[in-house]
């Protein structure tokens, strides 16, 4: 005789639809990343701008000059600073997490992104390569690697929640024409990467003598988008608990090593913009650490040698792992669910899933990218070229664009304050071979598909009419 | 099919698909990825099999969460 749970919500039905709107991150980036955009309209249309609020640091070059800039400006950090802690409080909230933890370790995110920010800004930093992202990133590894980071801080490293948040106000500075333009190339180019990277990893892991979930956990790793592939598909095929935290130390380990890979080898082959954030965007695994290297190498722009514009590199790199990549992850999931149950050994447990995963698991902030661009796209449609870039772009794309930095400044912190390398799992041998295999074909195949297959396409990224 | 299998793991008191706990079980999770995202969907970790499933799957081990059940 089975027993059913007498309360009227069923325990193990899916969550509805409108729970669903508060209770996952991708969808509070949607609603803090469009409330954003919907007021930067607004106040554009009534003569406004938020330019006053979306403050970031200049460049100086003593630190006596530093100081009396952010002196002048506190108020409006201040300002920054509540907005964003009200948003991401607001979210985190809902999410089940403490707003007591978050706070103060919200404040000590906020101030070190002011700091990394402001070191990015500093004249000599182009001299020494301190692209803000790097800095974040090794300032963060430094810490939690060596002092360690205290439990107050953690609850404040919400890196997918940042990054998300920035995607969203990316969207704002994307044309929608451009994404109709570009999306169609860069789902081909990702689609012959990620089926490549895919099979080699899951090729190489099976012949290893690895299970065939372990291999796929590692494949979609590689292939599809870091960690959230990994998870995904760990879960719809039924992986053992042990085999997502290995795929996720192999992912972190290979990220970080591209973050500074791809940008530093980009400049020395002197590739424009377009082409290093399609490649970043092809061969980086996650994306949190792929937008810390196609915003370095944005960082790179118009040193000598380096054509296209910073944007071109980000918005290259969106194109490619957001719309060419991430947004697959539920059909992986879905296929590999059924080859998991009709195909490879029995695990005792039954994990066929419905076409309704696709849905389930589609990254809803791509969503929020999509409607932050269309609503933008709308509202310049009147406007000339010049006019945009004397008219909208300062007081509209451009304060959006502020914001997002923060957004992402946060974001890149945290990854490194977050890495703690003695605490990842212990992936072993075999794994590492059969995901290394994997990386290598990625960055091969990545780097031909964008530097000579599709180069001049992606060149034509940043230019005034694609 | 049996009658156990009608229920999914969701609704099993083995399975534990808090997003807290995801994060501290699930080493490195939150570096570059998060429990709270939607491509987690429902997944969760199974206590008895030790393994990370979808909260839609189904085995003959199931045992009701809810404290508050009925025989049907």
């Amino acid at each position: 005789m089975s027993t059913i749970p007498a309360t009227t919500t069923r325990p193990d039905a899916p969550p509805s639809f409108w729970r669903e709107l508060f209770a996952k991150e991708d969808w509070w980036a949607v609603w803090i990343g469009l409330g954003l955009v919907i007021v930067a309209v607004f106040a554009f249309v009534g003569g406004s701008s938020l330019k006053w609020i979306a403050v970031a640091p200049q460049k100086w070059s003593t630190l006596a000059e530093l100081g009396t800039q952010l002196a002048t400006n506190a108020p409006r950090y201040l300002a920054l600073f509540v907005l964003w802690l009200a948003l991401f409080g607001l979210g985190v909230r809902a999410l089940g997490i403490s707003l007591r933890q978050f706070v103060p370790a919200f404040a000590a995110v906020f101030a070190g992104s002011l700091l990394v920010y402001s070191i990015g800004v500093w004249e000599q930093s182009t001299r020494y390569n301190l692209e803000p992202p790097l800095v974040a990133l090794l300032l963060g590894l430094l810490i939690a690697n060596t002092v360690g980071v205290p439990a107050w801080l953690k609850s404040g490293l919400r890196v997918e929640f940042y990054v998300k948040t920035g995607i969203v106000l990316l969207g704002a500075g994307l044309p929608f024409t451009l994404i109709l333009w570009a999306g169609p190339v860069a789902i081909v180019q990702a689609a012959i990467v990620s089926l490549a990277t895919f099979g080699t990893i899951y090729f190489v892991a099976v012949r290893l003598g690895l299970d065939r979930r372990l291999a796929a956990t590692l494949g979609a790793g590689g292939a599809v988008c870091g960690v959230s592939g990994a998870i995904a598909v760990a879960g719809a095929v039924g992986a053992k608990k042990e085999d997502a935290p290995i795929a996720i130390t192999l992912v972190i380990l290979w990220a970080i090593v591209m973050i500074f890979v791809l940008p530093l080898v980009s400049k020395a082959l002197g590739l424009p913009t377009g082409v290093a954030g399609a490649w970043i965007g092809t061969s980086e695994f996650a994306d949190a650490a792929g937008f810390a290297a196609a915003q370095t190498y944005g960082g790179f722009a118009g040193q000598p040698g380096i054509a296209g514009t910073a944007e071109a590199s980000v918005q290259a790199f969106t194109l490619m792992k957001v719309i060419g990549r991430d947004v697959w992850i539920g059909v992986w999931a879905l296929v590999l669910s059924i080859l998991a149950t009709t195909r490879w050994e029995r695990t005792g447990v039954d994990s066929r899933v419905d076409g309704g995963e696709i849905w389930r698991r589609f990254p809803k902030f791509v969503i929020g990218f999509f409607i932050a661009s269309a609503i933008i796209t709308l509202v310049a449609r009147g406007y000339s070229y010049d006019q945009f870039k004397k008219v909208v772009t300062p007081d509209l794309v451009g304060p959006l664009q502020g914001l997002r930095t923060w957004a992402f400044t946060f974001c890149f912190l945290s990854i490194g304050l977050a890495t703690r390398l003695r605490d990842l799992a212990a992936a072993g041998a075999k794994p590492f071979y059969a995901f290394t295999s994997g990386v290598v074909v990625n960055l091969i195949l990545g780097f031909v598909l964008s530097t000579i297959v599709f180069a001049e396409f992606w060149r034509c990224l940043g230019q005034p009419t694609p | 099919m049996s009658e156990s299998l009608s229920a999914r793991c969701g609704g099993c008191r083995h399975f534990d698909d808090d997003a807290r706990t995801l994060e501290s079980e699930i080493a490195g999770l939150v570096v570059m990825g998060s429990a709270y995202a939607s491509v987690r969907a429902g997944d969760g970790l199974c206590r008895l099999h030790r393994r990370y499933l979808s909260s839609t799957s189904r085995c003959d081990a199931f045992e009701a969460r809810s404290q508050q059940t009925a025989t049907a």
